[in-house]
């Protein structure tokens, strides 16, 4: 087949690589000749505009694609033979394919929004081209992810976004919190990225051995188009070691995309920059783990208690997000449990079988969870960067475009009828209660997927009650809080809680780490750009819409989000556009569609309905500023249930006792073991030597001793063996 | 009476000529000038063994050929034996000056009987005939006998002569029956000849050849101080001069493993007879000269058990091939010979700088210092000691590694672990050498001794060079080995196809 | 038993009785003669076996000329009874002989009786001074122009070790 159409592919992921390039090397060159508002004006635009550029090439690709016939929509692009080895060719290959592009789409499309309006929110930074060259790299590796036609290079796209995650939370590292933040999500992934490889070799070693018996001869068997199209025979030939395969590599899963009880790390993960949030933790590399369900589907539809396990740890996830959100007064932490309860209903799509839902469910969720983290982002902005709802209210008065989308979003992730989130999520539920995924289990048959299903509905309920939480604490119910500061209960808040952004942090106190301008440089600029002028917020604080480039990317997200939903599910037919040739697999519907819309309708009213009767009239005193009354579920929410504190704890303890325990046995026994197999060589020597004792009367008796001793073996030999020959 | 003179081949005869009369001539100067000090004889040796390794290597590319009524062969192993010899005694002479003035025992007669001890081991491994080696067994023996007592200021040195005369004798009387009994049971001395003759013998007449067989290894064991035979090796190495003990590591190792060679290859009809006992003498060898070696505390001695450890090594190369003459190649023990050569004498030429005045100050402690003293010696000393160990970019590392492997590949497997693990026992006393000649000097009491002349450095510098680039020749050792027409290949015997059958 | 049996080994027991002598007899001269014995004895065990030429050398050379040379050396030294014997017998004596009469046994036993013990027959011209020089200067002219080198050695090595007190 002719893929020279495609080659282009090369450019989607050359020119972030360029960009990264560009940013890390020139970066600080250009802003210090070029001073400082032309300099990160130049910076952002040339950060910008490959990601926009890749975009736009993505678009044509996928264009191209849609025009092949369905069956042949999957084009491998090689640059290079990178791992040669006998019987196995591991090339740097590109797929491109329906569900490639669709990522890749996503990770430019909304990439370059994010990277619009991170320009604008970074203005401050001192680092500038620190940031945009990690987010420039970020995008390369997340593209190395979706794009790589083989395990072994999603894998070096697994560990690049990893990596790129790790030094954007800590991107203000002088802050020790920060760095604490970044260690948790680098560590709690590298357990995930263990079970990424497990499941990985388990599958190289599957294929190898029974690579004969399907008749795999082609080296590159590593690759997906050689190897997937013979899942449905070679992984069922032992399905226990599929099953096994098949949770590492949701293990893996787990750590990138935050399913319980790996999540921890994502909340935490929001001490980076906004655009981050926006970006890695809610859009694109959160999503990697449906993802990789999805590339690897075959390999979970030959584990189908793979699927059963999947499906109830995502609902379990799901819950828990849900509910944990109600005890966060920080926007972006309930952005943040919001996104890992959304990541849960992903999981429990895949789970149940319903891969493309859960890839539908990802696209829709990049749309309104940018939209809402960068809205909250725009109201932090305008909020001299403080994160605390009880601070906020009535702010639609001064922010009406991104009070404005922000509402769009709220409408979205509620499931509000007919709007992007209603119809992903009432897919999933829908392919989830008529499920008929079961998990044998202690010899019993447990219905996980319509377990699955019916609790997803409850977090549906709790997704709108707590969004309606956060819309009205933030935009409407009463006068504005932070005018009430100075009456006593601002600045101590959340401090058991370390909600604190370092973004807002510094700026309350004066900046120690050097990370944002100093007075002088700030007054300097001051003069340049007169309009530009941070305080804190106190008493007096006039919030003020943000500028163009961070508005406009909220526009632009806010369309998707209204629409977006209805033009993939009825405009592209995304389950025949992902999985051709799938719909024909109809089952038996339990649930019947009219009745599910109607479950759906009936959910998003009570939940807006209990929003509203609670919130409306302004904060209530049970969540206030006094945490004393609060309620003792909602402080434990707060706490995340004291999960997290269990678990970091456990593993440092448990692990400070494993390795005081493992240093025992090393000092005693394999030191042990060593000195004395020193020792016992050395009194052996001591022995020996002990028979030369310098006569040569003594040496002889030796010799000749040693000479008996020959023919006396001689002798027995000859008897032993006779005459040979 | 009548009789036919046999043909001549002068060429294969010439190096030992050239070397003997290189002795003869630098004994001349010897007597002509009593007092003089020794360069020219020095100038003379080298220049004589100069002209010896050069027209070896231009034998090198020769066919195998016999002379002297077949008591002369050269074949590519005896030339590659003959090119070790000479080439470690030459750098024996460069470092002996400069060692045997500081000792006060600056005889211009070491240089023709050291010369002479060499025709004696060239003798020994270019015949396959056991009158032959006995003759250059006995000319290296006894010129060894003299130059060992040569200190005679040092109990020590008398002492170990007089030891090592008498157990060599003993030895000798061994060989010497062995080789009666071999004449016996085949009527011939040669080695080819022995070897057809023990093809076919019957349950009576089959001990004789066996026994005899054993006896010379017993002989020949004892040259290259194979345990039970070997308690005579750090007592000799110990109280000859050093630059003696130097040549006698590696020229008598040379020759005695040479002869033992075409002796194992002669024998190996009789292979199930003897395999199992040289077997369990490697393991023996390999373990006892490693563990004693532990708890000495003279370098010289340490060394001496390190070369018994090292004939362990060598046996197991040698016993590899033997068992399975078609996957393994002689090449191997050539191959080590060579690193072997080039260390110890290289580690001995390094430890003859800490003797002092009339001692000989071997022990750990004399070492200490020695960095402040000779930086550069010092650190050549490490790498001999590196390669000693078997430490990677060493000669040493990859001879082990041949061997290693050969033993894997003809299956005995046993004598490859002992062969590991007792390579890294023994770091531990060759470490010790080093650290001690890193620790610096306590006090001041020891009189400051010589700098290295220019001779030591030299020597140093072959054997460094030997030790870095010998790696290189490996494969060309092996190949040329392996092609070279040897002499008859070793006949694998009964036990082995036995063994075969077993695996199938 | 043929006669000629009985002849050999009434000298090969002479011969043995002579080198017993020279290790067990303290007296360096009565050693010394014991030794002449025992190289006589062997000169007449080579005629018995029809080697005439190395008789003939045993008896000269060994017998007569190192022999007298030996003597001498004892004699010039006086050292007679000053010969050192060790403190206390060396309680391993008895195991060397242990081990040296087992490889006595085990040699005859294994290798000489299975084969029987036979003299050579006369074999016509075997010994003869003739053939062995024809010997000498054909098949076996290297080894014995090599040992010339050995005889060197021996000679030049006891000067080094005699000539100089240091």
């Amino acid at each position: 087949m002719d893929t020279s159409a495609f080659n282009s592919v090369w450019w989607i992921f050359a020119l972030p690589v360029f960009g990264f390039l560009w940013q890390c090397l020139a970066g600080k060159i250009v802003i210090d000749n070029l001073g400082d508002k032309l300099g990160k004006r130049i910076m952002g635009a040339s950060a910008v505009l490959p990601i926009a550029a890749a975009f736009f090439i993505a678009v044509d690709l996928t264009g191209k694609l849609h025009s092949m016939p369905a069956e042949s929509r999957s084009v491998v692009l090689t640059l290079f033979d990178w791992i040669n080895i006998q019987s196995l060719h591991v090339p740097f290959e590109f797929r491109v394919d329906a569900l490639s592009m669709m990522m890749v789409l996503i990770i430019t499309g909304i990439g370059s929004l994010i990277h619009l309006y991170a320009t604008g929110y970074m203005a401050e930074e001192k680092d500038y081209p620190r940031f945009f060259t990690y987010l420039n790299l970020f995008v390369a590796a997340m593209l190395v992810l979706v794009l790589g036609n083989n395990l072994v290079l999603t894998f070096i796209g697994w560990e690049g976004v990893g990596l790129c995650s790790y030094l954007l939370i800590g991107f203000w590292y002088k802050d020790v919190a920060n760095s604490k933040a970044a260690n948790k999500a680098f560590i709690v992934n590298r357990i995930g990225d263990f079970g990424f490889t497990i499941g990985m070799f388990l599958l190289i070693a599957q294929v190898t051995l029974d690579r004969n018996i399907i008749g795999i001869t082609d080296p590159r068997w590593l690759s997906f188009d050689v190897l997937l199209p013979h899942a449905d025979v070679l992984f069922k030939i032992n399905p226990e070691i599929t099953t096994m395969a098949a949770l590492a590599l949701f293990v893996g899963a787990m750590g990138k995309s935050a399913q319980f009880p790996l999540y921890l790390w994502l909340p935490d993960a929001m001490a980076g920059p906004t655009p981050v949030s926006a970006l890695i933790h809610a859009a694109t590399m959160v999503t990697s783990g449906v993802f990789l369900l999805n590339r690897m589907s075959p390999v979970f539809a030959a584990a189908p208690q793979a699927g059963a396990v999947i499906a109830i740890i995502g609902a379990a996830t799901s819950l828990l997000g849900a509910l944990i959100a109600f005890g966060q007064t920080d926007i972006k932490k309930v952005l943040a449990f919001s996104t890992v309860s959304q990541l849960g209903y992903m999981f429990i799509g895949c789970g149940v079988g319903a891969y493309w839902a859960g890839m539908f469910h990802v696209t829709t969720h990049a749309f309104f969870k940018a939209l809402l983290f960068l809205g909250a982002g725009a109201v932090i902005h305008a909020m001299a960067h403080d994160q605390d709802m009880r601070n906020y209210g009535g702010l639609w008065k001064f922010l009406k475009i991104t009070g404005a989308t922000m509402l769009v979003g709220w409408a979205a992730i509620a499931g509000f009828p007919y709007l992007s989130g209603f119809f992903s999520k009432e897919e999933i539920l829908g392919a989830a209660v008529n499920s008929d995924t079961v998990l044998h289990l202690g010899g019993y048959m447990w219905s996980t997927g319509q377990v699955a299903g019916w609790i997803g509905f409850v977090v549906a309920f709790l997704t709108a009650a707590y969004m309606t939480r956060m819309t009205l604490l933030t935009f409407f119910s009463g006068e504005g809080r932070w005018k009430t500061i100075a009456a006593g209960h601002g600045h101590d808040h959340d401090h058991e809680h370390g909600h604190h952004d370092a973004h807002a942090h510094a700026h309350h106190h004066e900046d120690p780490h050097g990370f944002f301008y100093s007075d002088a440089e700030m007054h300097a600029r001051a003069v340049a750009e007169p309009h530009e002028h941070h305080h804190a917020l106190d008493s007096h604080h006039v919030p003020k819409e943000v500028p163009p480039s961070m508005w406009m990317p909220l526009a632009v997200l806010a369309v998707l989000s209204l629409v977006g939903g209805a033009w993939l599910k009825y405009g592209v037919n995304l389950e025949h556009w992902l999985y051709p040739g799938a719909e024909a697999a109809e089952h038996a519907e339990r649930v019947s569609h009219p009745m599910l819309l109607g479950i759906s309708f009936t959910v998003f009213l009570a939940g807006v309905g209990f929003g509203f009767w609670k919130y409306a009239k302004g904060l209530p005193a049970d969540e206030g500023w006094d945490l004393s009354l609060w309620k003792r579920w909602r402080t434990s929410a707060g706490r995340q249930f004291g999960i997290d504190a269990a678990l970091t704890d456990g593993s440092l303890k448990g692990g400070a006792m494993l390795g005081a325990f493992l240093a025992g046995i090393d000092k005693w026994l394999i030191d042990g073991v060593v000195n004395a197999s020193g020792r016992v060589a050395e009194l052996a020597g001591g022995l020996l030597s002990r028979t030369q004792r310098g006569y040569v009367r003594g040496y002889a008796l030796l010799m000749q001793a040693g000479v008996v001793a020959l023919i006396f073996y001689v002798i027995y030999q000859l008897s032993h063996l006779g005459a040979g020959n | 009476m009548n009789y036919t003179i046999p043909t001549v081949d002068w060429s294969l005869v010439l190096p030992f000529a050239l070397v003997a009369l290189t002795g003869i001539v630098a004994l001349i100067i010897e007597t002509a000038h009593p007092k003089r000090d020794n360069g020219l004889i020095i100038g003379v040796s080298l220049t004589g063994l100069a002209a010896t390794f050069v027209l070896l290597l231009t034998q090198l590319v020769l066919p195998p050929a016999r002379t002297f009524g077949n008591m002369v062969l050269r074949d590519q192993f005896s030339v590659l034996l003959q090119l070790i010899c000479v080439a470690a005694t030459a750098v024996c002479f460069m470092f002996s000056d400069g060692y045997l003035r500081e000792k006060k025992i600056a005889f211009g007669e070491f240089y023709p009987l050291t010369l002479w001890a060499l025709s004696g081991a060239m003798v020994m491994v270019s015949t396959d005939n056991l009158l032959m080696l006995f003759v250059g067994l006995e000319i290296l023996s006894i010129a060894l006998y003299c130059l060992a007592g040569m200190s005679r200021s040092e109990a020590r040195s008398e002492e170990s002569a007089l030891k090592y005369f008498l157990l060599g004798a003993f030895a000798s009387a061994f060989l010497l029956y062995g080789i009666a009994f071999l004449f016996g049971a085949s009527g011939s001395m040669s080695l080819p000849d022995i070897q057809k003759a023990v093809t076919g013998l019957t349950r009576d007449t089959l001990p004789m050849p066996v026994f005899g067989v054993m006896l010379v290894l017993v002989g020949l064991g004892f040259k290259a101080s194979l345990v039970p035979f070997h308690q005579w090796t750090p007592d000799v190495y110990q109280g000859a001069p050093t630059n003696v003990t130097a040549f006698m590591a590696a020229v008598s190792k040379v020759a005695a493993f040479g002869a033992l060679a075409r002796v194992l290859v002669a024998a190996a009809p009789l292979h199930q007879y003897w395999f199992e006992a040289l077997y369990w003498i490697a393991i023996a060898t390999m373990c006892i000269g490693n563990l004693v070696a532990l708890v000495q505390k003279d370098v010289k001695r340490a060394l001496g058990y390190s070369s018994i450890a090292h004939a362990g090594y060598l046996l197991v190369a040698l016993l590899a091939y033997t068992r399975d003459p078609d996957k393994v190649s002689l090449g191997t023990t050539v191959f080590y010979l060579i690193g072997y050569a080039a260390m110890t004498v290289g580690a001995f030429a390094v430890v003859s700088l800490a003797a002092k005045g009339d001692r000989d100050g071997s022990r750990y402690q004399d070492l200490h210092g020695l960095y402040r003293r000779a930086p550069f010696a010092t650190v050549m000393l490490v790498l001999f000691l590196s390669s000693l160990i078997g430490i990677p970019p060493t000669v040493g590392f990859f001879g082990k590694q041949l061997i290693f492997l050969d033993a894997l590949r003809t299956g005995l497997v046993p004598l490859a672990i002992v062969l590991a693990v007792n390579s890294a026992v023994s770091a531990y006393y060759y470490l010790q050498i080093m650290v001690a000649a890193f620790v610096s000097e306590e006090g001041a009491a020891r009189p400051v001794s010589r700098k290295p002349g220019a001779g030591m450095t030299i020597g140093v510098c072959v054997c460094a060079a030997g030790v870095i680039f010998a790696s290189l020749l490996g494969g060309y050792v092996q190949e040329t080995t392996r092609t070279a027409a040897l002499q008859a290949k070793p006949v694998p015997g009964r036990v082995q196809n036995q063994m075969e059958v077993i695996n199938r | 038993m043929s006669a000629s049996e009985i002849g050999f080994l009434a000298l090969a027991l002479l011969a043995v009785i002579g080198a017993a002598g020279v290790v067990l007899i303290d007296n360096p001269v009565r050693s010394a003669l014991c030794l002449v014995l025992n190289f006589f004895v062997l000169g007449f065990i080579y005629f018995t076996l029809g080697a005439p030429m190395i008789g003939i050398t045993q008896i000269m050379v060994y017998a007569g000329a190192i022999m007298v040379l030996f003597l001498f050396v004892i004699m010039m030294l006086k050292r007679q009874g000053a010969m050192a014997k060790p403190d206390k017998p060396d309680s391993r004596l008895g195991l060397a002989v242990v081990l040296g009469l087992a490889l006595a046994v085990t040699v005859y036993a294994t290798v000489i009786a299975p084969q029987g013990v036979t003299l050579p027959l006369g074999i016509k011209d075997y010994g003869t001074p003739q053939a062995v020089g024809v010997s000498l200067f054909t098949n076996f002219v290297w080894p014995f122009e090599v040992v010339s080198v050995l005889l060197l050695v021996g000679i030049v090595g006891s000067i080094m070790l005699a000539k100089r007190r240091i």
